[in-house]
């Protein structure tokens, strides 16, 4: 208690609320008078008692100076004594100030921005109580796999979840949940809505708490109550507690609104979610009743929570229990359940995992790229400083004189840095802040950036940048300018050798880094633009001008199906009837996604995975893609003639044409079998069938850009079967196509919409052309801040060498050789660091390689071309910058110059 | 004031020039138990005074460097332990007069209790060393 308040008096003190200073030198003054008087009633003679009082008192001004100490904190006094002279040096040099601090602020404000960016994607946490005891769940399989798809093969089935809940004792609850979309009919409004439906325990085993009104219980099972979140809740409500109770049409159910869930939550997946809807209801409104019964249907994602006391090891140990249940379901396969971290970033599980890990991969890249540039502004920073540090000398060497111990100039030197960092942080979060406010919705992370207010993340990464900035900058710089001869400095004799001899070597290392960091940031940057370049070049395998998608989406429900088929027949006979279109029908469009089955040859022991599509005869001669062998559908196939692609018909082959007439087995419906003992009779079951190939066609892209398709095999749309298809077509203009979209669906609450495949192509490289936009931004900043930096160091040099030059030309030094006594140091460092920046290149280039060919679409990692060229042009700035002050040594004149000793 | 405080010494030099080769400093730690103690003995009382007084009580064998006892003055006046208001002296100067509070009372008894009982063991310590 006694040292708080101590505290605080001395804290009072500093602003000098406590004895004033006056106070203080009259009680001392005082007291020497009263010594003197002592003196002078002992018999000495007045002059005699003021000298002996003067001599036993000792030095008033020490004295004082204690007394000072003691009122006050003498630490923080020297602080703001350090920050006032820092600002005042500052006003006085503005110009100098102001680009540093607009250095710092660019380095500082993108680094924070990326790693900000980067670690909101790969670090997710997600905002429940205790997140890092959620846990998700998934499937892995071998032996003869029978198994649908309608998402991600490693989700679960209905029957399977409910297995693992009443199984598990590791986990205090698993819930099973599905991601889709549809569309929210809201009066005459139509709003296109992310839906989960989900089991009724999901809030249960998350621990979600509602906002307003209540979240889905078991109670709910079966009712068409829905949850909201947060943001649909601002967004289309206004936060209006009333539409606590009010319907919901969303597709063709309708749903009563039970409640709000709590703002930062919005699922657990990377897609946010708008509303839950209980999952036994839904999936039958949704016309897939027959889903929940199917044990061998993929498309649930399951999660939980560990117990109380229970670890991620023994529930990994129990899921390797309860695994072998699941082979009693499915005999014949061995199945594996895998439980880890939910927040931990998982691109098998994700719908989009490649697109995710690409993101990443820049992402990773860019940030390491935007380090650099901290990097480099810091060094550059750290250039200027030293420059204006040799200039001040005199000044450092009058301080040291007077007493200002050497620690005590460095404290001072390095306030000064502090604020220029700390300054430069506050611009760089509000630099931070404006980024991410006005790109938010070009980011992959939807909805996480709307509101985006600089967050605990941001500020301790900005401070610690602001920290590292600092010492980076600040030590060397202090430490060099303090290591002088305070008399030689103030006679200035210590000019006579040009520099002195550790400031010049690390200016030389200053340049020559920034000059080799520069470089590699340009090289790098070109090449991800390139690759992006060669990326949109790539051939896909048919031309994508003039073609385009058409979709049709109808509301699920139950009678979504037949709806749809009714659609896309009216659409095919309008669209055939219309001159001058290819059209073709596909059930997976391209750049949509991919069907998967499992296929095999007569000779093969086991299935392997292909990916799966089901065309019509116009399909490849709408996309211009002539056969190999064989030929393409027509009317009268049915499912027992299949079309392959020809990196299929090499793989079970070994040659297209050897393809031909060949049987493959693939998993489809086929005509039932009799069953034995009770059960209805269907007609049809799903198993695997066999057909003869009677076609193949080249291996296209239809899936990714850059990436060739995979074994492909194509089975013919027979007529009853539109249910699930889509358009190609090939036009000369678009405005027909839409316009017959939308009588189409007129009338309806059909949607169907005309999407342009180059521009599909164009958007999924989007990732990539923005992070090469960012880079090459970033390598010409980079290279900008280097020559300024190149130029203020060489300005500084010319300013401090007068004296030198001065005596040069008067003793007849011709211009050429004055001009190399001011360059030669500074050419010398641009070329070291050119060459560094090279060879840096060079073991990049060689060990690294593997590591960015996802991102560089297929270019060499070195082009010497490129490389040689880079590395001129950069020379040749640099050399530029370090010209341009240089000329202005040639412009001294001798008498001037002799005049400054 | 504890034991290691004997240790803990500043300001151990003699004073260089007035002849007064024999005197030590006032050993800072214990400085301030000197001035509460004089202001308990003399009530309120100025700088100069308290300084007089703790030179006189050590018989001369001390010496007060002003830039020492103001230091500690204001110190016991932060913990609370005395206040100070300015008067006047008896030979009509303004000076700032100290005097204790309670709890400097306290303080006073506490460590006047723990010097003795510190001061007793090392004499002990010191006849059983001059027995030997």
């Amino acid at each position: 208690m006694k040292k708080i308040r101590v505290a605080l008096l001395r804290l009072a003190g500093m602003f000098r609320l406590t004895r004033s200073d006056r106070d203080i030198d009259e009680e001392l003054r005082e007291h020497r008078s009263m010594l003197a008087d002592e003196y002078r009633r002992a018999g000495f003679s007045h002059a005699e008692a003021q000298r002996a009082a003067a001599a036993k008192f000792g030095s008033l001004t020490s004295a004082a100076e204690a007394y000072r100490d003691r009122r006050s904190i003498p630490a923080l006094e020297q602080l703001t004594a350090d920050c006032r002279y820092a600002a005042r040096s500052f006003r006085q040099t503005r110009m100098l100030s102001t680009s540093m601090i607009l250095v710092l602020a660019l380095g500082i404000g993108v680094t924070t921005t990326l790693v900000t960016l980067f670690h909101a994607v790969a670090f997710r946490t997600l905002p429940l109580p205790d997140p890092d005891r959620v846990v998700k769940l998934s499937l892995g399989f071998a032996g003869e796999v029978n198994r649908r798809v309608n998402g991600h093969v490693a989700q679960f089935s209905y029957p399977e979840l409910t297995l693992y809940q009443d199984s598990t004792r590791a986990l205090s609850g698993v819930a099973g949940f599905r991601h889709e979309r549809a569309t929210w009919f809201n009066g005459g409004n139509r709003r296109s809505v992310a839906v989960a439906l989900v089991t009724s325990n999901y809030f249960k085993v998350l621990q979600v708490r509602p906002a307003s009104g209540r979240l889905l219980t078991d109670a709910d099972r079966l009712q068409p109550a829905a949850v909201i979140s947060h943001r649909l809740w601002n967004d289309a409500f206004g936060q209006d507690p009333a539409v606590i109770g009010t319907s919901m049409l969303i597709d063709r159910q309708g749903y009563t609104v039970i409640g709000v869930a709590e703002r930062p939550f919005s699922g657990t997946e990377v897609d946010t979610v708008d509303v839950w809807v209980p999952l036994d209801l839904a999936a039958a409104a949704r016309g897939h009743a027959d889903r929940l019964a199917d044990a061998s249907l993929s498309w649930l994602l399951a999660i939980g929570r560990l117990a109380p006391g229970v670890s991620l090891k023994s529930a990994i140990a129990e899921a390797g229990i309860i695994s072998p249940r699941y082979d009693v379901m499915h005999p014949g396969q061995r199945t594996t359940v895998v439980v880890s971290h939910a927040a931990a970033l998982d691109a098998g599980l994700m719908q989009s995992s490649s697109d995710t890990a690409k993101v990443i991969g820049v992402g990773a890249v860019v940030v390491a790229l935007a380090a650099v540039l901290l990097l480099i502004c810091t060094s550059n920073a750290a250039a200027l400083l030293l420059a204006r540090a040799v200039a001040r000398q005199k000044e450092i060497a009058i301080r040291i004189a007077l007493g200002a111990g050497r620690p005590r100039v460095v404290q001072q030197l390095m306030t000064e840095s502090a604020l220029l960092a700390l300054v430069a942080a506050a611009v760089g979060i509000v630099l931070c802040t404006i980024v991410f406010r006005t790109t938010a919705h070009l980011l992959p992370i939807s909805g996480y950036f709307d509101d985006f207010v600089p967050d605990v993340t941001v500020l301790s990464f900005a401070s610690l940048a602001a920290l590292a900035a600092t010492i980076l900058f600040g030590v060397a710089p202090a430490v060099y300018a303090t290591r002088v001869d305070p008399l030689a400095a103030i006679k200035q004799e210590s000019r006579g050798l040009g520099e002195q001899m550790p400031a010049s070597r690390l200016r030389h290392w200053l340049v020559a880094g920034q000059v080799a960091i520069s470089l590699i940031l340009l090289v790098v940057s070109g090449l991800l633009a390139r690759g992006v370049q060669h990326a949109l070049r790539v051939d896909t395998g048919f031309s994508l001008t003039h073609l385009y998608a058409i979709t049709v989406e109808v509301p699920a429900g139950s009678s979504a199906l037949a709806d749809r088929a009714n659609l896309v027949r009216q659409l095919s006979l309008t669209l055939r009837s219309m001159p001058g279109l290819d059209v073709g029908l596909v059930s997976v469009p391209p750049f949509v996604g991919a069907g998967l089955n499992q296929a095999r040859s007569a000779n093969m022991s086991s299935t392997i995975q292909v990916q799966f599509n089901r065309v019509d005869a116009g399909y490849f001669s709408t996309l211009g893609v002539a056969n190999v062998a064989g030929r393409s559908f027509r009317s009268g196939d049915d499912r027992s003639q299949v079309i392959v692609n020809a990196r299929l018909a090499r793989a079970f082959w070994g040659d297209e044409r050897a393809a031909i007439g060949q049987a493959v087995t693939f998993f489809d419906e086929r005509p039932a079998a009799p069953t034995a003992g009770a059960g209805p009779r269907r007609e049809t079951e799903m198993g695997f069938r066999s057909g003869t190939v009677i076609g193949v066609v080249p291996t296209l892209q239809t899936l990714d850009v850059g990436v060739p398709d995979g074994p492909t095999l194509y089975l013919p749309i027979v007529n009853d079967d539109l249910t699930d298809a889509s358009f190609v077509v090939r036009s000369p203009s678009r405005p027909p196509l839409e316009r017959l979209t939308a009588d189409l669906a007129r009338g309806t609450d059909a949607t169907a919409g005309t999407a342009s495949l180059e521009e599909r192509v164009v958007s999924k490289t989007q990732p990539a052309r923005l992070a090469s936009a960012i880079t090459v931004l970033i390598g010409v900043l980079t290279l900008l801040v280097a020559a300024v930096g190149v130029y203020g160091i060489v300005a500084h040099s010319v300013l401090s060498r007068t004296h030198e030059i001065g005596v040069h030309i008067a003793l007849g030094a011709p211009r050429a050789r004055v001009l190399r006594l001011v360059l030669g140091s500074s050419l010398r460092a641009i070329g070291s660091g050119t060459a560094f920046g090279i060879t840096a290149l060079l073991i990049g280039a060689f060990f690294g390689s593997d590591a960015l060919a996802p991102i560089l679409f297929g270019v060499g990692p070195l082009d010497p071309l490129a490389l040689g060229a880079v590395a001129c042009v950069l020379a040749a700035i640099m050399a530029a910058a370090a010209y341009l002050p240089a000329r202005r040594a040639l412009g001294v004149q001798p008498i001037d110059a002799l005049r400054r000793i | 004031m504890r034991s290691g405080m004997i240790i803990w010494v500043t300001q151990m030099t003699l004073p260089a020039n007035d002849g007064k080769a024999g005197k030590t400093e006032v050993w800072q730690g214990t400085l301030a138990l000197m001035v509460l103690t004089t202001l308990e003995a003399l009530g309120p009382q100025h700088g100069f005074g308290i300084a007089r007084r703790i030179e006189q009580t050590s018989g001369d064998r001390l010496s007060v460097n002003p830039g020492t006892l103001y230091p500690t003055l204001l110190k016991l006046e932060q913990e609370g332990a005395i206040t100070s208001k300015w008067g006047v002296s008896d030979n009509g100067r303004r000076a700032r007069f100290y005097q204790l509070t309670r709890a400097g009372r306290k303080q006073l008894a506490d460590e006047t209790r723990q010097w003795e009982t510190t001061s007793d063991i090392v004499a002990r310590f010191l006849a059983a060393a001059r027995v030997r």
